[in-house]
């Protein structure tokens, strides 16, 4: 008879497929996984403190630096919960409101190609790399047009945005949305019906939508389990509520749904994206700053903020003490960290090869892991 | 657990208008109202403000309070997160508030409860309620000391085990502190490293080593001195050098040098004892690989310790066939 031996070992800090320090301690026997511990923190820089120690206008650059690969949602979040600290959410003019959906949108989609790309080579298919990295070139060619920045952007401002479009730029996202879609069919030609993506990823991570819901899971992990629930349709912020988009959702909860979830999502940001070019030159240009204090001092109090961020709900939890300009304090709630911790529930019982797809699908980026 | 309301909840009242509501009214908040109900008198304290709902909850009865929020379709908990108010204005009471912050599907919306405790005292976990309680917990202890009692594996997820200090308490510096860890240890004294902090404002303030440079391998003092006189840094030390440093033969030994060709380090070892002709053999760059440094494997050899002889790698074939050579004269084969 066979023997069983458990064995245990390392998987990262630094292996090529744990997208950056991760460390998941594994029991394995033979191939398959018995049990998974993630450890986390190697890249923990203290942001929540720094937040305390300085002004908000200031927080917004350090922002950029935890999801890294989706910084203008971060800003995003940030500066909408100081918004509504201070009571003027209301007061945002139109093409702000345009201008940063416009921007996190394309944040979604260069979120969704490099988590392809990544997830598509971690798997063994070379292939969808090229094609992805092809296209977010030119979304983060549209970031440097706008802000001069290509990855931390930093691209919001409390009560406004830092400048206006440059001229051009929204020709150029125009000429980029009209050939989107035929790209997203090209990826999709590449993998959804292939054979070997289908055997490494359907069944494989399978999480029921009760379990998901009491993981905290959020973001393109929850609607692959099929519940419809995405923050901008439930708590809607800016102009979400008049642009017209759906929610694609799976079924199985698995890693293939995960997958068609992500690439509907980038088929329905670019939606958002061609509905929102017209809206913004309909609106005057140069009107990008709400008529608030120059000064970022809230009244006392505390408020949680989240919006859909391309990993799930990212919120901030801001306590003011009425009396400075710097937050009492500001905690994070990175949607990475707490999809992270269901990771063991979804990997006993696999393979370790499929412990590679795992990590991929659920799309962490561990600067919001460890902040 | 309690089912049955401890104090009969009064009828609804009119819906009063937001912002001058007193504690009872937020309790009979549509809302909250029926996971309240339950222990009506945990509920201490509530506050209205930017449309979201605090209820206070005393510390005992906070598992209680949230199982009862699930119940009533609260089943998904947003964020947990601890605050220091040591040196918030006016605050008076225990040190820390934990803030829960639960969403319900049916309703989309929030409530946020929350608990004060202080540094001995630990807050029931709420774990067994919802799985995502388990990292957040962590974090939060991580962070403030804040300790959950009733959690399957409360221990740091961010610093590291062994870590002194919670960074998130108002009196940790936000400069850092002398973690013990050794970074660097030949060029920066114990627990000592790059600092956080800095003002950037001077270029010697800047992660800057600014003690003696005495421990640092085998560079000139003089060109040592000029980098530190200009404000730089030296580049990262050699390991090789420093392990070169650190394992000095014990004896006199002419032929501890690697410029030396074998033959001549013979020569030199002619009239030596049998450890002093192995030593004479090796390669002499200490380089550990055999897990010692040259005259520890020589003495490892000679003293019958292990009889492998082909472990000096950088010695390579010549090596190896003068320790073969030498054992068999000594009449070891």
């Amino acid at each position: 008879m066979f023997d069983v031996h458990e064995m245990e070992v390392n998987f990262g800090p630094q292996h090529p497929s744990t997208h950056g320090v991760l460390r998941v301690i594994l029991k394995i026997d033979g191939e398959r996984i018995v049990d998974a511990k993630p450890v986390i923190g190697y890249l923990h820089r203290g942001t929540e403190k720094l937040f305390e120690n300085m002004a908000y206008p200031q927080c917004i650059p350090h922002t950029d630096r935890m999801d890294y690969v989706a910084s203008a949602t971060n800003n995003l979040g940030f500066v909408e919960a100081v918004e509504k600290l201070m009571g003027v959410t209301k007061m945002i003019p139109r093409r702000v409101q345009l201008m940063r959906v416009m921007l996190s949108e394309l944040q979604r989609i260069s979120s969704h190609l490099l988590w392809l790309a990544t997830h598509a080579i971690d798997i063994g298919a070379m292939t969808p790399f090229f094609y992805c990295f092809r296209e977010r070139e030119q979304i983060l060619d549209l970031f440097e047009m706008y802000c001069g920045a290509r990855l931390t952007l930093n691209c919001m401002r409390i009560g406004g945005m830092p400048d206006d479009l440059p001229p051009g730029w929204l020709d150029d996202v125009e000429r980029f949305c009209a050939k989107f879609d035929a790209a997203v069919d090209e990826y999709e030609s590449l993998l959804t019906n292939n054979r070997i993506w289908k055997r490494r990823t359907v069944g494989i991570g399978v999480i029921s939508p009760e379990e998901a819901i009491d993981w905290g899971i959020t973001g393109p992990p929850l609607r692959g389990s099929g519940v419809e629930w995405d923050l901008r349709r439930k708590q809607p912020y800016e102009c979400y509520p008049e642009l017209q988009f759906e929610i694609p959702i799976g079924k199985n909860g698995d890693t293939y749904d995960r997958y068609l979830v992500r690439m509907a999502e980038m088929r329905q940001s670019n939606r958002i994206l061609q509905q929102c070019i017209p809206l913004v030159k309909a609106t005057p240009a140069g009107d990008i700053k709400a008529k608030i204090s120059k000064v970022v001092r809230p009244p006392e109090g505390e408020v949680y903020h989240s919006i859909e961020s391309p990993k799930g709900e990212l919120g901030y939890y801001i306590v003011s003490d009425g009396k400075s300009q710097k937050a009492y304090r500001c905690h994070v709630r990175p949607p990475s960290f707490v999809n992270l911790q269901a990771l063991p529930a979804m990997a006993r019982g696999h393979l370790v090869s499929d412990l590679v797809a795992l990590i991929g699908t659920i799309d962490i980026v561990l600067g919001e892991v460890d902040r | 657990m309690t089912d049955a309301p401890q104090t009969p909840p009064p009828p609804a009242a009119p819906p009063a208008a937001p912002a001058a509501r007193t504690v009872e009214d937020i309790k009979r908040d549509p809302l909250v109202l029926v996971a309240v109900s339950r222990d009506w008198n945990a509920i201490v304290d509530a506050k209205d403000f930017a449309g979201e709902i605090t209820l206070v909850v005393e510390r005992e009865k906070i598992a209680e309070v949230c199982s009862s929020f699930k119940r009533e379709g609260f089943n998904y908990l947003v964020d947990l997160s601890g605050v220091d108010y040591s040196s918030y204005p006016g605050h008076t009471g225990p040190r820390f508030g934990v803030a829960y912050t639960l969403y319900s599907f049916d309703e989309n919306k929030r409530v946020r409860l929350r608990v004060f405790t202080d540094e001995n005292t630990a807050i029931p976990s709420v774990t067994s309620v919802w799985k995502t309680a388990n990292w957040h917990e962590r974090e939060t202890f991580d962070m403030l000391g804040i300790e959950f009692e009733g959690h399957p594996n409360l221990e740091r997820i961010l610093m590291w085990d062994g870590f002194n200090g919670y960074p998130l308490r108002k009196d940790f510096p936000v400069r850092g502190i002398d973690t013990g860890a050794r970074i660097y240890p030949e060029v920066f004294p114990d627990g000592g490293g790059p600092m956080a902090g800095s003002t950037g404002k001077d270029v010697k303030d800047v992660n800057v080593y600014k003690g003696k440079w005495t421990r640092y391998g085998t560079w000139p003092a003089a060109e040592i001195a000029a980098r530190a006189a200009a404000g730089g840094q030296p580049p990262a030390p050699e390991l090789a050098d420093v392990v070169a440093e650190t394992a000095q033969p014990t004896v006199e030994a002419p032929w501890h040098d690697p410029e030396k060709p074998l033959t001549e380090r013979m020569e030199l070892a002619k009239a030596g004892s049998l450890k002093d002709k192995l030593f004479a053999a090796m390669a002499q760059t200490d380089c550990t690989a055999c897990g010692w440094d040259c005259e520890g494997y020589a003495e490892a050899i000679a003293k019958g310790e292990t009889s492998d002889i082909t472990l000096c790698v950088p010695g390579e074939e010549e090596t190896e066939s003068m320790l073969r050579k030498l054992l068999a004269e000594a009449g070891r084969a």
